[in-house]
């Protein structure tokens, strides 16, 4: 609303673009003014720490600090290093079929949950659920590996005892190369799940009832409404959910791989996470400490890649995307 | 209590006074001096608080302000690496892993140490360096020729890791301790199949992971258990070369008999998550919980059943000794039944089990430490009376125990009076609760000193001979391409060394590979890196 009354109110606005757009700025100022700390957020955490990024080309030294190190040379030799070890490419391909597992499965899962809970009549039923649904978010990996250790042993977990029970015998989840993927994928599903139902639940809020009594005075059956109505509504939302994801396929979740992985299944549980933090931070090594930050660095760059590419697809599909 | 250290303090202050024209470095008055700021890091089993007695203690005879940085030990190096990182380097680092110290040292962070204040101000810490080997040991903390740090030695590890059995299984199925390999072997089948806790149940194993350390020790080497988190490389002199001990032909070997006692049944399946589920690390639970009837885990105190030794009691009577830490969980949950240490079985090649290094951990400092003349006579003068508890001079002994614990025979009694080793009593424990939680803390402030102490315990080790036997790492330290790649090959190491195990991948047919992806993760540079070492400096 405020946006089209500023728009509408440019005409008189003098001088250049620049000074317009200025213009504009000073009139909403209160509402810049919002920005400033999430700006601040950014600029400490995530641009002025951009400057380190400098030792993935440098022959790095800590004693001659990020800034008095010599460069690299020649200049990618950090990276050439990395790429001819095997293991960093063991560590690549399993982050990216875990991002891509996660992707797959963990993301239609909120929404799932988030359309269910709409098509919930009983007020309170609905809100015990929510919380619920959403407390699993607050406890950290740390906590949680230790009872799903418990939980999937196959000795004395709950799980192996009821397999016991039924004449089956137990199987050990957290020890095999197959299951242990999709221990990670539910057990983060499982997490995260109401917390990321949340922001759909608040784009559901904002949908039209009358829709839905025109299309039940049609006799749209509860299936169709959610199909025709409730879904594309809130495919805005999804999309933008989606290409916000799709850039963190990469982005492994090493606090939760660390804490559940043992070293039978090292094979899949080696993530470019748990890469870096053998390299560069468990011992204190100059050339780990380069590598680590080269491997990082090479990460950002896919990200970033991915969340262009699935902008424009997004935008060719369906006219939605973040820019 | 509070009174009896102030006039300890007081009186300790007028002796100095009579004695100035004689004042030695203990008795120097450090009030008079400025008051200095000091980071300190230790090894605490819980952390201490800021009015810790021992810390409020330092504070006030030193005239000075301890900031004890709580680091975990479990994640000691990480939170370091990010302190020096951020450019907080510890005045005083107890460096946990000597094998890091020369990339510490790469850092620049470090500052080199004055030896002759060192001297003046710790006489008994360098004498006892100095009388140890020949002094050799303080090479550990020389880096191009400069002094950059002190050795700490644990002479408590010239014993090696405990191999223990639970003695009740071994009573009820009518078996000795075993002493070969095929004994061995024929123990663990025992306790698999012939249902040594009597629950009726098919539900127990012979070992689990650390006790396939016995296992290995029998053909001669330490490939480490494959937890991955206990174990670093273990390099071994094999044929007058130093080897990676998990790339020998004796571990290959040693690894098709796993492979057939797993077949049997007699390895705990789930041996690859490891026998300690979380808590103190020297817990195994497995054997704990009755899974399995043997372990190779923590050291022989750990497992002391009580009364194995005779102590003075707080009456001064003759008394059983108390059980060990991990005999103490045992016994809780199986108060009936007893644990017995055995010695390593003995194989084709020989026998032995790890032994921890001698060189414990490396006290190193910043340079803001070793550069300010006055911090670092400080830290020195704390260092050598925090570490009075090796002393055998009686009257400094009473000294520091007098003043630090308080009133003799209220707080703290001899337990051997000849050998002058003390303990505190348990009205120690009860006025100061949180002292007793981190005695191991802050007590010891300075290095670890090899003084093998005369305790009743040590005596008891001795007598079963576990002095001899222990597989010892030929690299007390690592080199930078050690640093750089050994996690990797570690993990890759135990991935590999459960798959043989398991069958998942076959000895003799996936050896090979196995090498090769070692090599190819770093392991050939670590090899080429520690045999130019070895030939350059210790192949005289």
């Amino acid at each position: 609303m405020n946006a089209t009354k500023v728009n509408s109110s440019t005409p008189h606005l003098k001088g250049n673009r620049f000074t317009r757009l200025m213009q504009q700025y000073w009139r909403c100022r209160y509402l810049v003014m919002l920005l400033i700390p999430s700006l601040v957020v950014l600029i400490i955490f995530k641009y002025i720490p951009m400057y380190g990024v400098q030792i993935a080309f440098k022959n790095f030294k800590l004693k001659d600090g990020i800034v008095g190190s010599a460069w690299a040379n020649p200049l990618f030799s950090v990276f050439q290093d990395v790429f001819a070890q095997p293991v960093f490419w063991n560590a690549f391909w399993n982050t990216l079929i875990l991002g891509v597992m996660n992707l797959l499965v963990g993301f239609p899962m909120p929404i799932i949950l988030a359309l269910l809970l709409n098509e919930l009549r009983h007020e309170k039923y609905k809100k015990v659920i929510q919380t619920l649904s959403y407390l699993p978010h607050f406890i950290s990996w740390v906590t949680l590996s230790g009872l799903f250790i418990q939980l999937l042993s196959p000795s004395t977990g709950p799980i192996a005892a009821i397999t016991r029970a039924m004449g089956g015998t137990p199987y050990f989840f957290m020890g095999n190369v197959s299951t242990f993927r999709w221990v990670l994928v539910v057990t983060n599903i499982w997490k995260s799940v109401g917390w990321g139902s949340i922001i759909y639940l608040a784009a559901l809020a904002g949908v039209d009832q009358e829709m839905y009594e025109a299309a039940l005075i049609d006799g749209a059956t509860r299936f169709q409404r959610v199909w025709y109505i409730t879904l594309p509504s809130i495919f805005p939302t999804i999309t933008i959910m989606l290409i916000l994801q799709s850039g963190s396929i990469l982005n492994d979740n090493f606090d939760q791989v660390y804490n559940m992985m043992n070293d039978a299944v090292y094979r899949v549980a080696n993530v470019l996470g748990v890469y870096t933090y053998d390299l560069g931070l468990k011992n204190l090594s100059n050339a780990g400490l380069a590598k680590s930050t080269a491997v990082g660095l090479f990460k950002n760059v896919i990200a970033l890649i991915l969340v262009l590419t699935t902008n424009a697809v997004s935008k060719k599909i369906s006219d939605n995307g973040i820019w | 209590m509070r009174k009896i250290l102030a006039l300890a303090l007081a009186i300790a202050l007028l002796l100095t006074a009579l004695v100035i024209p004689m004042a030695s470095a203990e008795e120097t008055d450090w009030s008079t001096k400025n008051k200095l700021k000091i980071t300190w890091t230790t090894y605490f089993t819980s952390l201490p608080t800021e009015d810790s007695h021992f810390i409020k203690f330092v504070e006030d005879k030193f005239n000075v302000d301890i900031d004890m940085l709580p680091i975990d030990d479990s994640t000691f190096n990480e939170v370091l690496n990010t302190y020096i990182m951020a450019g907080e380097t510890p005045d005083v680092i107890r460096l946990k892993d000597p094998g890091q110290f020369l990339s510490y040292v790469d850092s620049g962070e470090l500052g080199v140490i004055d030896m002759d204040v060192l001297r003046a101000q710790a006489p008994s810490i360098v004498n006892a360096i100095d009388a140890f080997k020949d002094g050799s040991f303080w090479d550990y903390g020389v880096v191009d020729g400069e002094p950059y740090g002190i050795p700490a030695v644990a002479p408590g590890n010239i014993y090696h890791l405990p191999v223990v059995y639970n003695q009740t299984w071994l009573d009820k199925l009518g078996l000795k301790v075993p002493t070969t390999l095929d004994e061995f072997h024929d123990v663990l089948v025992a306790f698999t199949k012939q249902d040594p806790d009597g629950n009726g149940v098919n539900d127990t194993y012979g070992l689990s992971s650390d006790g396939l350390r016995a296992l290995w020790g029998a053909y001669g080497v330490n490939p480490g258990a494959c937890d991955g988190r206990t174990d670093h490389s273990y390099f071994q002199l094999i044929d007058g070369k130093p080897a990676y001990a998990a790339t020998t032909e004796q571990y290959k070997e040693a690894l098709k008999v796993a492979h057939q006692w797993y077949e049997e049944g007699i390895i705990d399946p789930e041996f690859i998550t490891g026998e300690n589920t979380g808590g103190y690390w020297a817990i195994s639970h497995s054997i704990v919980n009755h899974r399995i009837g043997m372990t190779v885990r923590g050291n022989y105190y750990h497992w002391v059943m009580p009364g194995a030794y005779q102590l003075i009691d707080e009456q001064g009577n003759l008394a059983d000794c108390d059980a060990g830490a991990v005999a103490k969980e045992f016994l809780a949950v199986n108060p009936d039944e007893a644990v017995v240490l055995g010695q390593p079985p003995v194989g084709p090649y020989g026998s032995g089990v790890k032994s921890w290094n001698l060189l414990a951990q490396i006290y190193c400092f910043s340079k803001d430490a070793t550069e300010n003349p006055e911090k670092w006579e400080r830290i020195c003068a704390i260092m050598e009376y925090m570490d009075h508890q090796y002393v055998t001079d009686r009257d400094l002994y009473v000294d520091y125990y007098e003043s630090l614990y308080g009133e003799y025979g209220k707080y703290w009694m001899w337990e051997d009076e000849e050998a002058c080793v003390a303990r505190t009593t348990t009205k120690f424990d009860e006025d100061y609760p949180q002292a007793s939680t981190d005695v191991w803390g802050p007590t010891q402030w300075g290095p670890t000193l090899p003084i093998l102490l005369p305790t009743k315990g040590n005596q008891w080790a001795t007598s079963i001979g576990y002095e001899e036997g222990g597989i010892v790492n030929l690299m007390q330290f690592s080199l930078p391409a050690v640093a750089e790649n050994q996690n990797n090959v570690t993990h890759l190491k135990d991935t590999w060394m459960i798959d043989f195990i398991t069958g998942a991948k076959d000895v003799d047919a996936d050896w090979d590979a196995y090498v090769n992806e070692l090599n190819a993760a770093g392991l050939n540079k670590m090899v080429k890196e520690v045999e130019e070492w070895y030939t350059s400096t210790q192949a005289k």
